[in-house]
């Protein structure tokens, strides 16, 4: 199926081409929401929201600006920012992470620690060390370039190139 | 505009990952319109974050499809929701009528305080004008009543048998005038009807005398009024007859003779 064909059945509410959606990419986008939120369930039920709203917002997708996976990507990430910066779930995490910080046993901790190690490791690993960490706040843990800036004390244009250096460096490793 | 340098500064990458503001988010889309480099360079961009997700995938719990099919079929997972709408949906249409209700309240109460209004000044009206009524009815009492009490007075007078009736007719100057006398000889009180005197002019005034031994005495001037009017005139004793004369205003010492207009003997 064509990514037009798809579009045109999802704009007819043709709910087969949502399963079709959900199929190909509801691993990545949950990949993408778990390592900003940080907790299974909550990605899980983020995950849910973001798909009610590919189902309920398809006419607003717009071709020029990217493909439809990127729409999804970019809907999913604002979903699981949104979540991140609400104040009773950012309550909870920090509380979380000074917990974890005393009690590795704690059994979410684990999982977490799983999650943030499952795949992105193997594919960051070429990258060097200023750039891993570039693309984990950035694009994983979803922090916004001034925020990153502010809170490491790297000037923005640094913050800048290297997400600009990090990303060429990804697309020659992951695409080619 | 250098395009190179632009695609390198990093500002696609954070347009990609929808880290700009809205000004810069519009200008990134412009430039993209006009250079083809910087359309290229932003989907390759997005296609390397693409694979990076799609290669760091972690599959969601096989509940969370049925979830999301649940939910856009509006079956079970979807009827809390709907409830939650529904009780808004009512809070709102609940909302509706008490804005309805107040409208018409405030409708009602318009119209109401109009219509006492409108009441309240045509009362006031009416008012006015009973009130009105009522003066003009106690100003005629009051003309009646005090018409009654001169003919009381008049009544009085003519049915009181000490009183002498002396009618004086009128004289070669005023054939038809005519004037009536009533004289009590005990008190010597003199009144006067002079209805049958023409009108004189302005300038002049009726003048009565008594003949008293052969003399004629002053009894007072007088004008002209009501029919049945009885005007007091000087005491006057040992009258033998009574003339009545037209004299300049204010009358005069001595009769004018030739203007006598009635006389009568006792």
């Amino acid at each position: 199926m064509s990514e037009q064909q798809l579009i045109e059945r999802l704009i007819a509410k043709d709910k087969t081409a949502l399963e079709y959606l959900y199929d190909h990419y509801s691993g990545a986008l949950n990949g993408v929401i778990l390592r900003i939120v940080g907790n299974e369930d909550v990605a899980e039920e983020v995950l849910q929201d973001a798909f009610f709203k590919f189902w309920e917002r398809i006419e607003m997708y717009d071709r020029k600006k990217g493909t439809l996976f990127t729409w999804m990507l970019a809907i999913s990430r604002n979903l699981a920012l949104d979540k991140l910066r609400s104040k009773n779930f950012k309550k909870s995490k920090k509380t979380d992470d000074i917990e974890n910080s005393v009690s590795t046993s704690d059994s979410r901790h684990f999982t977490e620690q799983k999650i943030e190690n499952i795949g992105v490791k193997d594919i960051l690993k070429d990258l060097n060390e200023d750039q891993k960490f570039i693309i984990e706040m950035l694009y994983f843990q979803g922090y916004t370039q001034s925020e990153l800036a502010e809170e490491h004390g790297i000037p923005l244009g640094t913050v800048k190139t290297r997400l600009r250096a990090a990303i060429l460096k990804l697309r020659k490793l992951i695409v080619l | 505009m250098n395009i190179e340098k632009y695609i390198s500064s990093g500002i696609l990458e954070a347009y990609v990952l929808n880290d700009l503001d809205q000004d810069q988010k519009s200008e990134v889309e412009a430039l993209a319109d006009q250079h083809m480099e910087i359309q290229e360079e932003i989907l390759r961009i997005q296609t390397t974050l693409e694979q990076l997700a799609l290669k760091t995938a972690v599959q969601p719990g096989a509940h969370v499809k049925k979830a999301i099919l649940d939910k856009i079929n509006g079956s079970p997972a979807l009827e809390k929701k709907v409830i939650e709408r529904e009780i808004k949906s009512k809070e709102q249409s609940w909302m509706k009528y008490l804005v309805a209700a107040c409208v018409t309240l405030l409708v009602v109460t318009s119209v109401a305080a109009i219509y006492f209004y409108t009441q309240w000044k045509d009362a006031e009206n009416e008012l006015n004008q009973v009130i009105a009524q009522n003066q003009a009815i106690t100003q005629q009492y009051n003309t009646v009543s005090s018409k009654n009490d001169e003919l009381s007075q008049v009544l009085a007078i003519t049915v009181n048998p000490s009183f002498n009736r002396v009618d004086l007719k009128g004289l070669d100057i005023s054939p038809d005038a005519a004037a009536v006398i009533y004289w009590n000889q005990t008190s010597n009180e003199v009144y006067l009807n002079a209805s049958g005197m023409p009108q004189p002019d302005a300038a002049k005034q009726y003048q009565l005398w008594a003949i008293v031994e052969g003399k004629p005495v002053d009894a007072g001037v007088f004008d002209i009024d009501s029919p049945a009017n009885l005007t007091k005139m000087r005491n006057i004793t040992n009258a033998s007859a009574f003339a009545v004369t037209l004299e300049p205003k204010g009358g005069s010492k001595s009769p004018t003779l030739d203007a006598m207009y009635v006389m009568g003997e006792v």
